[in-house]
């Protein structure tokens, strides 16, 4: 190609930024993909097992933002060995040698210690922006290295992570000089942090836009930080419960209606109708409200709080608010996408009603351009999930779960299949769907027909046989992770997605019914699969394949396995 | 789908797998031992008597001997069902993900899918909560409180023993500083004023509760069948339950 035509072509890549459209940019010719090759600047790596940091380096010469998957999903919820892997130091060895000018590094279920810190914040000089979710293998430590040596840092955003928590001393270790902060998120660290340090941070850094910090903040100090930051687009707040006098209390009032930016608010610890109310004057802006670390809570709360936020698109909350809770989300926010309600009581140790069937269905009522609803309830109908998708065609990603494994219809004592048949004939743009309740092979035969865009698919306690796995590998044509657990799903059953796995990024299938020989089977078929089976001690039987994970690998199979992950 | 409950965990619990089946639901076989459990939606017999009575009266009648109940929820072919898989499917015992929990949970491990940061978050929450007893209308009681915990001998602030108070119906569990009663009249007391705030209901509210309390053994007792001074010892939890009569 000549030049000219090259600086042009290079020209409108610079617009295309998804990865899907740049793999296509990449497969029209031999130039092309030499053009886009040289010309992308962030990579996705959805699992970092299915290629190595040579072949990454090597496509991509010139990257400066990378964002790299780990451990599969299950592992948040403990299915997981702990030293099962995902180890960023390889890739930042690599990347130190090939891409100085890294930039960026966005991590999600990566193991990162604090050496591998300490050497990200002394390899790459121009380094701005760090986030890490879900992580884990690091402390406080860490980032203290972070803060001290990363002159340019723009962004350090530290979410659910599971990590030493030594103290909070590492946010005194930013300079005086440093000024760059844009967005700040430490919310999921519990030790104190140096406030005069936080406060001089926050005043300083000029271009401050999303901070969120830790519930040791009390209302107080948050105060203060607002009256430095009214720039604001998106607060975390600390606790939201103190004793104030009123002087403190309107003088909190008189800085919320100064950020006239803001229009996310998260945090809210133990916030109640007391406090809730100096959130008014920013109310009218906000599109997204997590109320989900705030579980003294309660519906009545709510109901009053939401006829201020008419414009609310997103909104989380924990199933104290009830149904009538919801109802009043329903009344008053009719350009919601998005509800996640999560339960305040998992393990059912407390007795808590939460939300049912009805709440649902009256925020759908209410709630027409709903897409994205992660529900988490102690009861459910076939009647109100059919009347859900009815109210809210549009939703794209629809998880429920029904806290009770294998739950019937709470009405009719009926399986949920109907249930689930309803989402997926109605919401033709689904593409993530997690299931449960008392669920038979008809589910996923309405799955495998109905669910064309499927991409994501959750299964736990459901199905009766194999027939039911084989509806969906049979069907879904774009699914991409499939997660199984505790389904009578056996060896036809994975061996029904023989041609698609390649397809897809991932497989996962845990106390089901499937044998070793069957993986070693598919391994043989499929070379470009590493089929990975993970050992449980305690379960005696040596012929069955307890945690079976699948994914397709162009780096061929793992040379840092632990002894208790078997690759076929 | 057969699911078969045998050996239970303590009660009461909603949200046991128990719960899970359906009495009515076909193809289920279940074993029902003793039940202790006073939900309003299963009648219970010998147990229900009005909140009054149920502090008033201090003699046994019976009542503590309700049995505790264990449920394992299995994936279990029938006992004698081995050789009648007529539809040619091969179910086997699949009930490792099972954990049984000796403090009165049923837990299945890793579910439900809730990340393990937010679980501990409500852990931490439950510390949080002592000075969120009560909505903050009933400064009364509020006060009331304070004066208990800033009386001045450090005695008294060490000897508090909170207790979680669970209302049926109600979605938030209090707490409440068993110590600074030494009735079941005075906790009687406070325990509607706590929670009659939340319900519409007035007058012959108190007549339709029971107030029953799980013991060291992880057992569910009725408050006033034993003397105050045993109540006070054992006590780990209490709850308000419906005199679903």
């Amino acid at each position: 190609m000549d030049s000219q035509r090259k600086k042009v072509l290079v020209q409108v890549l610079n617009l295309v930024t998804s990865p899907k459209d740049r793999s296509s940019v990449s497969l029209v010719c031999k130039d092309w993909y030499d053009v886009e090759r040289h010309s992308r600047r962030h990579v996705f790596i959805g699992n970092c097992y299915s290629v190595s940091p040579e072949i990454v380096t090597l496509r991509f010469p010139n990257i400066r933002s990378v964002t790299l998957k780990g451990r599969p999903r299950f592992s948040d919820f403990n299915l997981v060995p702990p030293n099962w892997g995902g180890d960023v130091r390889p890739w930042l060895e690599v990347f130190a040698a090939e891409y100085p000018q890294l930039e960026e590094l966005r991590l999600k279920r990566m193991t990162v210690s604090d050496e591998s810190l300490e050497f990200l914040a002394a390899s790459f000089a121009g380094f701005k922006a760090l986030s890490l979710l879900s992580c884990d293998g690091f402390s406080t430590d860490g980032l203290e290295a972070i803060a001290t040596d990363c002159k340019n840092l723009t962004e350090l955003d530290i979410q659910e992570n599971d990590i030493d928590d030594k103290s909070g001393d590492w946010l005194s270790c930013f300079p005086e000089t440093f000024t760059s902060m844009e967005i700040l998120n430490f919310s999921c660290l519990n030790s104190d942090v140096d406030f005069d340090a936080l406060e001089s941070l926050v005043s300083r850094c000029k271009s401050l836009k999303v901070l969120k910090v830790n519930k040791t903040v009390t209302l107080d100090q948050l105060r203060s930080l607002l009256t430095h930051a009214p720039q604001l687009l998106e607060l975390g707040t600390g606790s939201f419960w103190q004793e104030l006098t009123p002087s403190q209390h309107s003088e909190l009032e008189r800085v919320f209606s100064n950020c006239k930016n803001l229009y996310a608010v998260s945090g809210l610890w133990q916030a109640t109708a007391l406090y809730l109310p100096v959130l008014y004057p920013v109310c009218t802006n906000l599109t997204f409200l997590n109320l989900s670390y705030a579980a003294t809570l309660q519906s009545w709360d709510l109901a009053k709080l939401v006829p201020y936020c008419p414009h609310l698109r997103r909104l989380w909350v924990l199933d104290t608010v009830e149904d009538q809770g919801l109802e009043a989300v329903g009344s008053n926010c009719p350009l919601l996408e998005e509800l996640r309600v999560f339960p305040s009581s998992p393990d059912g140790d407390d007795i808590v009603d939460g939300v049912t069937g009805s709440g649902f269905v009256a925020v759908s009522n209410g709630c027409p351009r709903l897409r994205y609803v992660l529900y988490f309830c102690w009861q459910m109908t076939n009647a109100a999930v059919a009347t859900v998708a009815q109210n809210c065609p549009d939703i794209t990603h629809f998880r429920l779960c029904i806290m009770t494994p294998a739950k019937p219809d709470h009405l009719t004592g009926e399986p949920m299949d109907e249930a689930f048949g309803a989402v997926v004939k109605t919401c033709t743009k689904l593409e993530r769907l997690s299931v449960s309740g008392l669920l038979t092979d008809l589910t996923f035969e309405y799955i495998g027909k109905y669910a064309k865009n499927l991409e994501y698919l959750s299964v736990a306690f459901a199905g009766d046989s194999d027939q039911g796995m084989q509806y969906v590998m049979n069907g879904c044509p774009k699914l991409k992770k499939l997660e199984i657990r505790d389904c009578p799903f056996g060896d036809a059953a994975l061996l029904s997605g023989l041609e698609k796995y390649e397809s897809m990024r991932s497989l996962w299938m845990s106390a089901c019914l499937v044998t070793m020989n069957a993986c070693r089977s598919l391994a043989s078929k499929v070379p470009r699969l590493n089929v990975e089976v993970m050992k449980d001690d305690e379960i005696g039987d040596d012929s069955q394949a307890d945690k079976v994970y699948v994914y397709r690998s162009i780096a061929g199979p793992r040379k840092d396995a632990p002894a208790f992950v078997l690759t076929f | 789908m057969e699911l078969q409950l045998g050996l239970a965990l303590a009660l009461p619990d909603h949200h046991s797998p128990v719960k899970g089946v359906d009495m009515n639901v076909v193809n289920c076989s279940i074993e029902k031992k003793e039940m202790v459990g006073l939900e309003s939606k299963n009648q219970v017999g010998n147990y229900k008597r009005s909140f009054d009575v149920a502090f008033e009266k201090s003699s046994s009648t019976g009542a503590g001997n309700e049995s505790k109940m264990l449920a394992l929820l299995l994936w279990n072919d029938q006992p004698n069902e081995e050789d009648e898989d007529d539809k040619g499917r091969k179910r086997r015992n699949s009930c490792r993900s099972i954990i049984k929990n000796d403090d009165g949970g049923n837990h299945v491990v890793g579910w439900p899918p809730i990340k393990s940061w937010r679980k501990k978050m409500h852990h931490d929450h439950d510390h949080d909560q002592h000075h969120q007893y009560y909505p903050l209308q009933n400064n009364q009681m509020a006060n009331n409180y304070k004066e208990n915990e800033n009386d001045g001998s450090a005695a008294a602030a060490n000897n508090s023993m909170y207790v979680k108070v669970k209302m049926e119906g109600e979605g938030i569990v209090r707490k409440i500083d068993i110590n600074l009663h030494n009735s079941f009249q005075m906790l009687r007391d406070t325990l509607i004023t706590m929670f009659s705030i939340c319900k519409s209901k007035e007058g012959g509210a108190a007549a339709d509760y029971i107030l029953i309390y799980q013991d060291k053994q992880g057992d569910w007792l009725l408050a006033a069948d034993v003397p105050w001074q045993t109540f006070i010892e054992s006590v780990q939890r209490l709850q308000i339950v419906r005199n679903g009569g």
